[in-house]
């Protein structure tokens, strides 16, 4: 209660400082900073109230902000507003396993025009944070919550990773439909739709869109890792590794990802071929044409809905370029070990990656 | 496991050779442009069965061409296609010493619309081939590649 009353009083002071300093606030700002010897450093550390969440419990944790430096720290408003819908900032694992961040992707303003609050030195805030909504937690069992820290998170300095928290949740399918009805389900590129999809369509467009972007979002975390031999994933659909061939599987993953989660799609619903799940023109981004295969797939897994347009957006030439060079999971693994140069250009090795089913590390 | 199997495995880094399966693309001189023919020859003993699908030998539905104009490429403007596991209706069977000719149209993915010399050549890839007389697996596809005389014409 205490620690609540604080974060509102340090909220509404920031806002009132921010409105009153709305034009010369950076000049007075850079003007005080000339004295500093080192920039604002942001503690973190996380923990749960609760150590077991059963089904239907939401899952919160709380990070306490600590001001570690000799300076004031300034935090933009919005890291230490819990209805904020970013969770970004912090990092799920489950067995070693990073989870996919299935949350809030917000376009921030340039940091120095952000809503700032400040946190003197020695000070500390607490702010607690649901994580059901961004992460899908509903296979259930031990996860890992941690603070990722980055230079966004204090004006003119750092903030550092936290320790992990555990906490245990129960396993409740429920969960994941929570995430699918999320509003806040990270969507920031838009669709638009021919007159051929009717509402439901759409919204299983939208459903699998979510997906695919969570998939893509995966597979770049994936990729960010040390190109190792060991990886399986990787083998299986890529071939032999190499750092090179490692990096370009990571760019194009980058440009998919980036293409769920900044450009306008627009899907067409006229194709009811049953035996095509879906085609583009690699020249014509971002317009994707749905058939009839589409319809019958699951939304998720092999050769699914969200698969499928993770496949289709990796053919636009300014995404991948991919060709179809092998069709089905048994031709695509003999793609990867017979010709792992043409694997990293084929789309259903990319769509296959992407979906990693069944689970492989 | 799927790691030290392939690694395991022998593979060479091309698709097997198709010899004998004689192959020429061939221009229709009256046709719109972009109209041209493939003959396929079955020089050996054997039937061939193949998938025709990503090949002229259905409508263009994928890159398979490499069309240059006054030796520029041109860039690939059809569709590409994601399918289903294809069915045998998709093969098709040359019998031992039989060639068929199969009609397509080019202009389907590549802008032929511009006067100049052009050369159109295919690769020749087949995403599952089988010699003799057994039925194809859809499912295990066996790809191979077929060499083919390539085209020049002026427009």
């Amino acid at each position: 209660m205490k620690q609540f009353a604080r974060t509102l009083a340090l909220t509404s002071l920031a806002l009132a400082v921010s409105a009153a300093f709305a034009g010369p606030r950076q000049t007075d700002r850079t003007e005080s900073e000339t004295g500093r010897f080192s920039p604002s450093e942001l503690r973190a550390s996380v923990s749960s109230t609760k150590s077991l969440h059963v089904a239907g419990d939401r899952v919160k944790v709380t990070v306490e902000f600590s001001n570690s430096s000799l300076a004031p720290a300034h935090v933009p408003v919005w890291l230490l507003d819990s209805s904020d819908p970013d969770r970004s900032f912090l990092r799920v694992t489950r067995d070693g396993e990073e989870l996919a961040y299935m949350g809030a992707l917000v376009k921030r303003k340039a940091a120095h025009l952000q809503e700032t609050a400040e946190i003197q030195p020695g000070q500390s805030i607490s702010v607690t944070y649901d994580i059901d909504r961004a992460y899908d937690l509903s296979e259930g069992g031990s996860y890992q919550i941690n603070f990722v820290g980055s230079d966004k998170h204090v004006i003119d300095g750092h903030s550092f990773d936290s320790q992990p928290a555990g906490l245990a949740v129960e396993a409740d399918p429920a969960r994941a439909i929570m995430i699918e009805q999320s509003e806040f389900q990270h969507k920031l590129g838009t669709s638009s739709y021919a007159a051929s999809c009717t509402t439901s369509q759409r919204s299983a467009i939208d459903t699998a869109l979510s997906s695919a972007a969570a998939y893509a979002s995966n597979a770049v975390n994936y990729l960010a890792q040390t190109p190792s031999s060991a990886r399986t994933r990787y083998v299986t659909w890529f071939g032999t590794v190499t750092t090179s061939r490692w990096n370009t599987v990571a760019s194009n993953f980058a440009n998919i990802k980036n293409t769920f989660d900044t450009q306008n799609m627009s899907f067409d619903c006229g194709c009811t071929e049953a035996g095509t799940f879906a085609y583009v023109y690699p020249t014509q981004p971002y317009k994707v044409y749905l058939c009839g295969a589409f319809w019958s797939a699951a939304n998720t897994g092999t050769d699914s809905r969200a698969g499928t347009l993770v496949h289709e957006t990796s053919h636009f030439n300014v995404v991948a370029g991919t060709n179809d060079y092998a069709y089905g999971q048994t031709a695509a693994k003999k793609l990867a070990t017979t010709n792992p140069k043409r694997a990293i250009q084929n789309a259903d090795s990319h769509e296959y990656f992407a979906e990693n089913t069944p689970f492989q590390n | 496991m799927q790691a030290s199997a392939s690694f395991a495995m022998s593979a060479s880094a091309t698709p097997r050779l198709l010899n004998a399966l004689r192959c020429e693309l061939v221009l229709q001189r009256n046709g719109a442009p972009g109209a041209m023919a493939l003959q396929l020859q079955n020089t050996g003993s054997e039937a061939i069965t193949l998938l025709r699908r990503n090949t002229p030998l259905e409508p263009m539905r994928a890159n398979f061409l490499r069309v240059s104009r006054n030796k520029h490429r041109l860039q690939y403007v059809g569709p590409v296609v994601k399918r289903a596991a294809p069915t045998l209706e998709e093969y098709v069977v040359i019998a031992p010493g039989s060639s068929m000719l199969h009609e397509f149209d080019a202009s389907q993915g590549y802008d032929f619309s511009k006067p100049g010399r052009y050369q159109v050549s295919w690769n020749g890839e087949l995403l599952d081939a089988a010699l003799g007389s057994a039925a194809p697996n859809p499912l295990d596809p066996n790809a191979a590649r077929i060499l083919c005389a390539p085209i020049t014409f002026e427009r």
